[in-house]
C-alpha cells in the first residue's frame, strides 16, 4: 500500500511543525534527543550499541567504514519456478524477474538473513510529541527496498515523496514510543547494480527526529552501498565443478577422466553434471558471488550468471537456451540464477565474445601503485571486435574489478581462456600465469626431426569427424608432415606473435615477467580466416586447486616411450607444487574448437585475502 | 535417458541430412556454382577428370560427403563464429581434390533446412579445402565464385583460396583486386596474405603508400605480414617458388615504412608491428634504423622502441 503525496506532505508537516508541546515527557529537564542510526559501518558483521566505530564517519561510505547490504537476488524460499520441466514454457525475461528482491515480502528466515539491518537506536527521554522518520534518498529508491520489523512481523515500507519537489522514495514514520524503544529496519538491493549512470550504489539512509516542544529537528545519516557483483579468480578454492553431461562415449570419456582428477584433487563439494545438450558449460554459464560482512566472515550468495549469447529475435526469450539451467538447477537459498543486461540487436558475428570462456578474472596483485585486491575481469574485446556494451557496461558498474581487454578478434572462437591461464605461485604477487607458446611448440618438434623422429605420428588413433556418427577422417600426422603443413606453421607463427602482444598488456598491467609465465605449446592452424588449436590447447584446462590443474591430453608424438609435450608440462608445473592431470577430451572438445576449460565450470570459495570493501574502489 | 534423446537427435539430423543431399539432385548444381556457370570446355574436361577420380578413387567421394554430412552437428555444435570443415577435408589428401569440385561446382548439396553458418561453414570449407591442395585445376571454379558471390566470406575463401593456389594470373589478378575500390576489396585484402609472391608483396607495398582507407590500410599490413610470414616460408608447398628472401624482405621494408607513417595511430602503429615480428626478416633492424633518418623525436623514439622489440622477441629462446 503507497500512500499518496498529499498524505505523505501531510504527515511531514505534522512531524516537524506539530503541536505537541511535553518537551521530554520525563519529568525533569530537557534531556538531548537521541538521533542515531546504526548500521554495520565498521564491517564486523553485526551492529554494536556501544562500539563507537559504528558511528565514525558514517555518512561517507569509504574503504575504512561503511555499511553493506546485498542485492537479493536468491530465491531462499525456493518459490520461483525450478527444474527442467518446472521452467518450461516460461520466457527468459520472467525467469530472470524471478527472485528475492523482486517481491515486497521478507520470504522467511534464510531471506531475512540477506538483509542488512539498520537500528533507530532507542531514545528512552522522547517526550510524546516527539516524531521521526527513516527516509533514503530518492535517487536510491527505485533500486532499494526497505522494510521494518513491528509488531505484526516484519512488512515493507511505504514509497512516497518526501515534499512535492522531490521523487518517491521509502519512509519509515515513527512515533513516540517507537523513538523510545527504538526500531529495526532492514534493507535489500532489488537488484544487482546493473547501470552507474542510473545509480552510483550508494545509500543514503536519514533519521529526522523532531524532539517536539519547538526544539528543532535533528538527523543522522549513514552511507551504505549495494555489493557489487564479483567474479571468482584462480586463487580461490574450488568448491565444486560443473559439466554438461551431453550423452555419448566421448562425453563419458571425459567426465571420466575429469571425475578422476576432482577426486585426486579432493574438490570437496565434487562433480556436478547438468544434462544438457550444450556442450560448452564455460560458456553457458559464469560463476560470481555477492557478500556483505557477516559475524566471523561474510555472508555470501553464489550468484550463476547465463551467457548472453543472443540466439533468437524473440525479445522475451533470446538467449542461449542452456544457460537456463542456472534457473532450473542453481537457483535457491544463497544461490542465485541471474541474467545479466544485454543488447539483443548486438552484432552476431561478435556474440562468442559474449561467451564466457572470454570473461576470465585476473586474481588480486598490486603495481605502479595500483591495488587490485579481488583482481580484475580480463575479457578479449578491441573496437572492430567487441563485447555486448550492455553486459560490459553492467560488469564495469561494479566498480572493484576494474576490467582489463586484450585482442583476441584474431582467434576463431576469441576467448581469453585459448591462450593463458592463472595458478598459485611462491612469488612477491602470489601467482603466475601458464601462456600459450606456438613458438616453443615448434622448436620442440625440429628438435625430435634433428633427432631423427620426424617420421613418429602424432594425434595417434585420433580422427577429427564425430566418431559417434561412424564418420573418420584420420588425424593421425607425422612429425615432418606437421612441420610441412603450411597452414599450421604460418598461423602458428602469427599466433606467436598475437600471444605475445596480449601478454605485452598484461605485463604492462600487472608487472608480471617472464620468470612467472610457465610456456605451455602448442600448434594453431588456420580456419576461415582465423587461428584455432590445432594441438590440444593445453592452457585451456581447470584449476582444480593449488596443487592440481586439470589439461586435455596433448596426444603428442610417443619419443622412447613418453609424449614430451606431457613431459614438459609435468616439468614446467612440479618445481610450483602442481600436478598435472590429462583429461581425454579430443573427440568431444577439441575437434569442436574447445578444450577442458571450455566443457567446465568452478564454484569457488570466498577469497582469502581482503574483502571487496577494502578494494578502495 | 538424456543419453538417447542425444543420440536419436544425431541421427535425426544425419537422416535429414541424407534427404538433403538426394533432393538436390533434382536440378544438379554445386553448392556455390551451377556447371553452367563455368566455361564449356573447362566444364567438360572437369566433369570428364571428376568421372575419372569417382571410378578410380569412389571412397575419396565417400569420404567427402561424409564430411559434408557432419555439418549440421557441427553446427549445432560449434563454438565461436562457425564450425569448420576445411581441417577435415584437407586431412582427406589429395585424393578429395575432384570431390570437392564436384560438389561446390557439379553436383553438391542444397541448402535444405541447413542454418545461415551451417550453410556457410559447408561453403567455405569446400573451397578453403580446394585452395590447400594448390592445383591450378581449381583455378577456373574460384574465380567464378569470386565473380558470382557476394557474401563476404565466401568471396574470402575463394580470394584466399586462388592466393594459395598462386599461378602468376592469380596473383597478379588479386593484387590489381586489392587495390581496386569496391564491394569486394576488403574481403580480398584479408585474403591476399595466403599469395605469397613477389608481385603481391609489391603490390601491397605500392598500395599502402597510396594512402588507402583506414580499414584497407590495416588489413593490407597484416596481409604483408600473411605474405612475409617466416614460418610458411619454411614449408616446402611455399618454399619451392624460391622468392622467399625478395618477398620477406619487401615487406619487411614496407612494413617499417606503414610504421613510421601510422606511428600516430595506436591500431595501425601495433598492427605493423605485429606484422613485422611474423615477418622476422633479419634486415628489419637495419631498415628501422634507416627510418629514423629526418624522423620527429616522437617517431624516432617508437622507431627505438620497435628495434627493441623485434630484437627481443625474435632472438628469445
Amino acid at each position: 500500500m503507497k500512500r499518496s503525496v498529499i498524505g505523505w506532505s501531510s504527515v511531514l508537516l505534522l512531524g516537524t511543525f506539530g503541536c505537541g508541546s511535553d518537551g521530554d515527557g520525563g519529568g525533569g529537564g530537557p534531556a538531548a534527543p537521541v538521533v542515531d542510526l546504526r548500521v554495520d559501518n565498521n564491517r564486523d558483521g553485526q551492529i554494536d550499541w556501544g562500539d563507537p566505530t559504528e558511528d565514525e564517519n558514517e555518512d561517507v561510505w569509504s574503504v575504512t567504514n561503511g555499511a553493506v547490504f546485498l542485492p537479493n537476488i536468491d530465491d531462499d524460499s525456493e518459490r520461483c519456478p525450478r527444474g527442467d520441466q518446472g521452467i518450461q514454457g516460461i520466457s527468459d525475461v520472467a525467469l530472470k524477474a524471478c527472485h528475492d528482491g523482486a517481491n515486497e515480502e521478507i520470504d522467511g528466515p534464510d531471506d531475512l538473513a540477506d538483509l542488512a539491518r539498520i537500528h533507530v537506536v532507542p531514545w528512552p527521554g522522547a517526550g510524546a510529541g516527539a516524531t521521526g522518520r527513516v527516509s533514503v534518498n530518492p535517487e536510491a529508491a527505485p533500486f532499494v527496498r526497505l522494510f521494518r520489523n513491528g509488531a505484526d512481523g516484519w512488512k515493507v515500507l511505504d514509497v512516497g515523496q518526501l515534499s512535492q519537489d522531490t521523487a518517491p522514495t521509502y519512509a519509515a514514520f515513527l512515533s513516540a514510543e517507537e523513538i523510545r524503544t527504538g526500531v529495526e529496519l532492514a534493507i535489500e538491493g532489488k537488484d544487482v547494480l546493473r547501470d552507474a549512470e542510473a545509480w552510483n550504489g550508494l545509500v543514503n539512509v536519514e533519521l529526522q527526529i523532531d524532539p517536539g516542544g519547538g526544539a528543532a529537528p535533528k538527523t543522522d545519516l549513514v552511507q551504505m552501498r549495494i555489493a557489487p557483483l564479483l567474479l571468482s579468480h584462480h586463487l580461490q578454492k574450488a568448491e565444486r565443478i560443473y559439466v554438461s553431461a551431453t550423452g555419448g562415449l566421448d562425453s563419458a570419456a571425459f567426465r571420466q577422466d575429469l571425475q578422476t582428477a576432482i577426486g585426486l584433487a579432493g574438490v570437496p563439494e565434487g562433480l556436478s553434471e547438468h544434462y544438457v545438450g550444450d556442450q560448452w558449460i564455460q560458456d553457458w554459464m559464469e560463476t560470481a558471488y555477492v557478500t556483505m560482512p557477516a559475524p566471523g566472515g561474510q555472508h555470501k550468495i553464489d550468484v550463476f550468471m547465463r551467457s548472453v549469447n543472443i540466439q533468437s529475435k524473440n525479445v522475451e526469450s533470446p538467449l542461449r537456451p542452456a544457460g537456463r539451467q542456472v534457473y532450473a538447477q542453481l537457483h535457491g537459498k544463497d544461490s542465485a540464477g541471474f541474467t545479466p543486461d544485454y543488447d539483443i540487436n548486438s552484432p552476431g558475428q561478435m556474440d562468442s565474445l559474449d561467451s564466457y570462456g572470454n570473461t576470465e578474472t585476473i586474481p588480486p596483485y598490486e603495481h605502479n601503485g595500483q591495488s587490485y585486491p579481488v583482481g580484475r575481469v580480463f575479457r578479449g574485446s578491441v573496437p572492430s571486435f567487441y563485447v555486448d556494451p550492455a553486459m560490459a557496461k553492467m560488469l564495469e558498474a561494479q566498480q572493484v574489478q576494474p576490467r582489463l581487454y586484450v585482442d583476441t578478434s584474431w582467434l576463431l572462437v576469441g576467448h581469453v581462456d585459448e591462450t593463458v591461464t592463472f595458478l598459485k605461485m611462491n612469488n612477491a604477487r602470489g601467482w603466475g600465469m601458464g601462456v600459450n607458446d606456438a613458438r616453443l611448440a615448434k622448436t620442440m618438434l625440429e628438435q625430435y626431426v634433428s633427432q631423427g623422429h620426424g617420421a613418429v605420428t602424432m594425434f595417434k588413433g585420433k580422427s577429427w569427424i564425430d566418431f559417434q556418427a561412424q564418420k573418420y577422417v584420420p588425424a593421425e600426422i607425422s612429425i615432418d608432415g606437421v612441420l610441412a603443413d603450411t597452414e599450421v606453421m604460418a598461423e602458428s607463427n602469427s599466433s606467436a606473435v598475437e600471444v605475445d602482444h596480449q601478454m605485452d598488456i598484461i605485463k604492462a598491467e600487472v608487472g608480471i615477467t617472464d620468470q612467472d609465465i610457465i610456456p605451455m605449446p602448442f600448434l594453431h592452424i588456420r580456419a576461415s580466416g582465423y587461428s584455432l588449436a590445432y594441438q590440444p590447447g593445453t592452457v585451456n584446462g581447470i584449476y582444480l586447486s593449488d596443487t592440481d590443474f586439470g589439461v586435455p591430453t596433448p596426444h603428442g608424438p610417443v619419443i622412447n616411450g613418453a609424449d614430451p609435450f606431457v613431459t614438459q608440462l609435468n616439468e614446467q608445473f612440479q618445481p610450483h607444487g602442481i600436478k598435472i592431470h590429462l583429461i581425454e577430451n579430443w573427440d568431444l572438445y577439441h575437434r569442436l574448437s574447445g578444450e577442458v576449460h571450455c566443457g567446465t565450470n568452478t564454484k569457488r570459495a570466498l577469497p582469502t585475502g581482503a574483502a571487496w570493501w577494502e578494494s578502495g574502489r | 535417458m538424456k543419453t538417447n534423446k542425444l543420440v536419436i537427435s544425431t541421427l535425426a539430423a544425419a537422416l535429414l541430412w541424407g534427404a538433403t543431399l538426394a533432393s538436390a539432385h533434382a536440378a544438379p548444381r554445386g553448392a556455390v556454382l551451377s556447371p553452367s556457370d563455368l566455361e564449356a570446355s573447362y566444364r567438360t574436361a572437369l566433369v570428364e577428370r571428376i568421372g575419372k577420380a569417382r571410378a578410380e578413387r569412389p571412397a575419396a567421394f565417400r569420404n567427402v560427403d561424409d564430411v559434408l554430412s557432419a555439418v549440421p552437428e557441427l553446427d549445432r555444435r560449434k563454438r565461436g563464429r562457425f564450425a569448420t570443415i576445411s581441417r577435415e577435408l584437407a586431412a582427406l589428401g589429395p585424393d578429395a581434390l575432384m570431390p570437392m569440385l564436384e560438389r561446390l561446382a557439379v553436383d553438391g548439396p542444397a541448402r535444405g533446412k541447413l542454418t545461415d553458418t551451417a550453410w556457410l561453414t559447408l561453403r567455405m570449407g569446400l573451397i578453403e579445402a580446394v585452395g590447400m591442395r594448390r592445383d591450378p585445376v581449381a583455378v577456373p571454379v574460384l574465380w567464378k565464385i569470386y565473380e558470382q558471390e557476394s557474401e563476404y566470406y565466401v568471396v574470402r575463401s575463394a580470394a584466399e583460396a586462388l592466393g594459395r593456389i598462386g599461378t602468376d594470373d592469380a596473383a597478379a589478378a588479386l593484387i590489381k583486386l586489392a587495390r581496386t575500390r569496391g564491394p569486394k576489396q576488403l574481403a580480398v585484402l584479408s585474403a591476399i596474405g595466403d599469395c605469397r609472391r613477389t608481385v603481391v608483396a609489391r603490390g601491397l607495398e605500392e598500395f599502402l603508400r597510396s594512402s588507402p582507407e583506414y580499414e584497407a590500410t590495416r588489413l593490407a599490413i597484416r596481409a604483408l605480414g600473411d605474405v612475409g610470414n617466416s614460418w610458411a616460408w619454411e614449408t616446402p608447398a611455399v618454399k619451392k617458388t624460391g622468392e622467399g628472401a625478395v618477398v620477406r624482405s619487401t615487406a619487411a621494408k614496407a612494413l617499417v615504412d606503414a610504421f613510421a607513417r601510422h606511428h600516430r595511430d595506436e591500431v595501425l602503429r601495433i598492427a605493423a608491428q605485429k606484422a613485422l615480428l611474423v615477418v622476422a626478416d633479419p634486415a628489419t633492424p637495419g631498415m628501422i634504423e634507416a627510418a629514423k633518418s629526418g624522423a620527429d623525436p616522437r617517431l624516432a623514439a617508437r622507431l627505438d622502441q620497435l628495434k627493441l622489440k623485434f630484437v627481443s622477441y625474435t632472438t628469445k629462446k
